[in-house]
């Protein structure tokens, strides 16, 4: 006992001078042996430091150095908001914007008779069921906080306001009471707690929608009992035949389903204008099943459906889509060729065939998993393709047809009000929804190696995700922005955020000018005058 | 029974009229503009008036009961320094005899652990001493601070030591008025409502004996 007492304070000081320094002896060592890097060969210490500092550089400025309002895709202001309308439901700031108003962007008009909270057209007759946090007291260490059972206003559409999917062509219409949806998010991109958590919240929430993804159907988007729309990639996952050909048969099977409401099928998606591929080891005997492949086999989709290289060939598949299984058939591109869209309004007003509904993926949407060169200069904008296709549809007399879903960044309610006005009449969100249930933006949903268990198939990660508790988050999340929509509609003087239109927008440049957004194509027509005058002015010369 | 429910637009006005048509009742309200008064036969409202159409009497005819929820309406009355409007209960409780409605329900204002100061403040107390000086069955109940929450169906009524920070949700709120409707042992009864674990039938039918 005495030798011990009497040595162990130098034995500790002794090895915490001596580890290190032999650790430090070891990589140097080491490192002056390897040819890979040769910053390490000349300077290993300190290019060790380098390679540190630059692994954990995210994590200190998303969390110490970055201020609220940087960060991409989305800043920590906008994070934060989601989060906080998922467990609070809360969406007051204190003090006042932190929108930089020197940039340019669109603006809400506001009227200066805004109506009345008692003149809006809104339809809280039922409330809804559902949990949020309540803080106790919020310490610098610590913050207390407990979760109550409250009954909150859901704010769905009139019955006469409801958005309604393929109304009049097809044997069932899809109404929806509300006009935020979850965008395509498939099992197996997202685990089955995510995706379980996701369902039965939005299932809670009622008047929205989610969309399965090119994945298929689960049972885990079945979980909550909320209305489906199927997604069909080029994959053809979940109606396919063992071929890999188109089946009916499967398709017709899942027509029949009570919660399919509507078909999706994928031209494209915002950062993905390529095919997909899953790696065999990820193709579980459950992914098998739902997709309808081999398990453990590799499976690698085309950028295209390979039978369909035409509007008038695709047009006649939505039509025969429509028929067999009686529901609403739409699709989703990525704007970027205006000539091409107008040749497909053209054909859609000629033959009188079509989808029932477009979704436009911005540019900027997200993905699990792509190409930094087709995530960045790929495809228009959500802001800017939006407007173009809701013009393009007007101008050949088809836009009472189709319904347009928009989808790119758009997760609070200003920026779908303005998608709104923009000539969307529903709108997809999908990394809101991921972060609602839990995700922290880590950006490694290509790894399976999310922190939180949302981008991930791996059970002990997915442990963390209690679906029980996000899945209130992700009403929340849903009831707060329709909240939020009605706000805003409110402020422009509508009695409902399905009465927001173009009139209602104004874009303010860097120079503090403000103009009109009425008419986008007119005015890209405009320069192409413009251009063309200059070039056929005659030379001086 | 046909039911008048002056503030079926608020917070516990939502439920009353949402258990009135469960219990097969037929509730007429008013409402502040036509886009709320839809809203309000959504949640199963037989009758509603828009305010500013002056129908008042008309929709009172063949009324055999006034359930009336007072509060501060920010969007009613001109004099706003008093915090309930008193003259609009004198008003409604003159209509409701004239037409002659036996049976009221007043849902006071003041919230049961006020203080006494508070209580006194804006006359909140005098519109339920006239309603007692009348000649209808009245009840008159003052309860707990309303919360948003489902309704539990047990509650306990009777007389308290004003129990601080007790929060009683507003659908039991409106379950205790409804059910009053008919329940003899709440007839010329005023009572406080607080949170508490007797099904809802149950203490309205201790009060006779606390008092």
């Amino acid at each position: 006992m005495g030798k011990i007492t009497k040595y162990l304070p130098s034995a500790i000081l002794g090895s915490s001078v001596a580890v290190p320094l032999a650790y430090i002896a070891y990589i140097y060592q080491k490192d002056d042996r390897q040819k890979q890097h040769a910053i390490l060969r000349n300077f290993p210490l300190l290019g060790r430091v380098r390679y540190m500092t630059e692994k954990v550089g995210p994590e200190l400025r998303q969390y110490l150095f970055a201020a609220d309002n940087e960060g991409q895709p989305f800043s920590r202001i906008q994070y934060q908001d989601v989060v906080k309308a998922g467990k609070y439901n809360e969406r007051l700031v204190g003090f006042g914007s932190n929108r930089n108003f020197a940039e340019e962007g669109f603006y809400i008009r506001n009227s200066l008779f805004p109506k009345l909270r008692t003149e809006l057209k809104v339809d809280n007759s039922e409330k809804v069921k559902t949990y949020q946090y309540i803080i106790d007291h919020e310490g610098l260490m610590s913050r207390r906080e407990h979760r109550e059972e409250v009954l909150t206003d859901p704010y769905y559409l009139r019955d006469e306001d409801a958005v309604v999917l393929g109304e009049g062509y097809c044997r069932q219409p899809f109404r929806i009471k509300g006009q935020v949806g979850m965008s395509a998010m498939s099992y197996g991109a997202l685990g089955q707690n995510a995706i379980s958590a996701l369902s039965k919240g939005l299932g809670v929430a009622g008047g929205t929608w989610m969309n399965t993804g090119e994945g298929g159907i689960s049972d885990h988007h079945l979980a909550g009992d909320t209305d489906l729309i199927m997604q069909i990639g080029p994959g053809l996952f979940g109606v396919r035949t063992p071929g890999g050909e188109f089946s009916w048969e499967a398709f017709k099977e899942k027509a029949a389903m009570e919660q399919v409401k509507a078909f999706e099928i994928k031209l494209a998606q915002g950062a993905k204008t390529r095919g997909g591929h899953l790696e065999g080891q990820k193709v579980t005997e459950e992914i098998a099943r739902i997709r309808l492949i081999e398990p453990g086999k590799t499976v690698n989709s085309p950028n295209r459906f390979t039978e369909y290289d035409s509007f008038e060939k695709l047009f006649d598949f939505i039509e025969e889509l429509r028929e067999a299984g009686g529901k609403p058939v739409g699709m989703k591109i990525v704007v970027g060729d205006v000539e091409g869209l107008e040749e497909m309004v053209q054909i859609m007003k000629d033959s009188g065939k079509g989808p029932d509904f477009i979704s436009i993926d911005g540019g900027e949407g997200g993905t699990g998993a792509t190409y930094q060169e087709l995530a960045d200069s790929v495809g228009l904008p959500i802001m800017t393709a939006l407007p173009i296709v809701d013009e393009l549809l007007r101008q050949y007399d088809v836009r009472d047809r189709v319904k347009l879903i928009a989808s790119g960044k758009l997760i609070t309610p200003d920026k779908i009000a303005i998608a709104l006005s923009m000539g969307a009449d529903l709108v997809n969100i999908a990394r809101g929804f991921m972060i609602s249930v839990g995700c922290i933006m880590a950006e490694v949903c290509h790894t399976n190696t999310c922190p939180v268990g949302v981008a991930t198939t791996d059970p002990e990660l997915q442990d963390g995700l209690v679906v029980g508790e996000k899945m209130y988050r992700v009403a929340n999340y849903v009831m707060s922005l329709r909240a939020g929509l009605f706000n805003v509609a409110a402020a422009a003087g509508v009695e409902s955020p399905t009465m927001l239109e173009r009139k209602h927008l104004t874009h303010k440049d860097i120079q503090g000018r403000i103009s009109s957004v009425g008419s986008m194509i007119h005015k890209i027509e405009q320069e192409e005058r413009k251009e063309k005058d200059v070039e056929e002015l005659p030379d001086k010369e | 029974m046909k039911v008048f429910v002056f503030g079926g637009g608020g917070d516990v006005g939502e439920y009353i009229l949402k258990k009135l048509a469960a219990e097969n009742h037929e509730a007429v309200t008013v409402a502040e503009t036509e886009n709320r008064a839809e809203e309000l036969r959504m949640m199963g409202a037989a009758n509603v008036i828009v305010a500013t159409d002056h129908k008042f009497v008309e929709a009172m005819k063949g009324c055999e009961a006034v359930i009336y929820v007072a509060g501060a309406n920010p969007t009613a009355g001109e004099n706003k320094n008093v915090l309930v409007d008193k003259d609009a209960v004198t008003s409604a409780m003159t209509e409701a005899r004239k037409q002659g409605i036996e049976r009221v329900i007043y849902l006071s204002p003041a919230r049961m652990d006020e203080s006494d100061e508070s209580q006194q403040t804006g006359d909140k107390k005098i519109p339920e001493e006239l309603i007692k000086l009348d000649t209808f069955t009245y009840t008159i109940v003052s309860a707990s601070r309303g919360v948003d929450k489902p309704g539990k169906g047990v509650v306990s009524a009777g007389n308290f030591n004003r129990e601080k920070n007790a929060e009683i949700p507003y659908e039991d709120v409106a379950a205790v008025l409804v059910e009053s409707l008919s329940n003899e042992a709440t007839y010329n009864k005023t009572f406080e409502l607080a949170p508490g674990d007797t099904p809802i039938d149950e203490a309205l039918q201790k009060i006779i004996k606390t008092r």
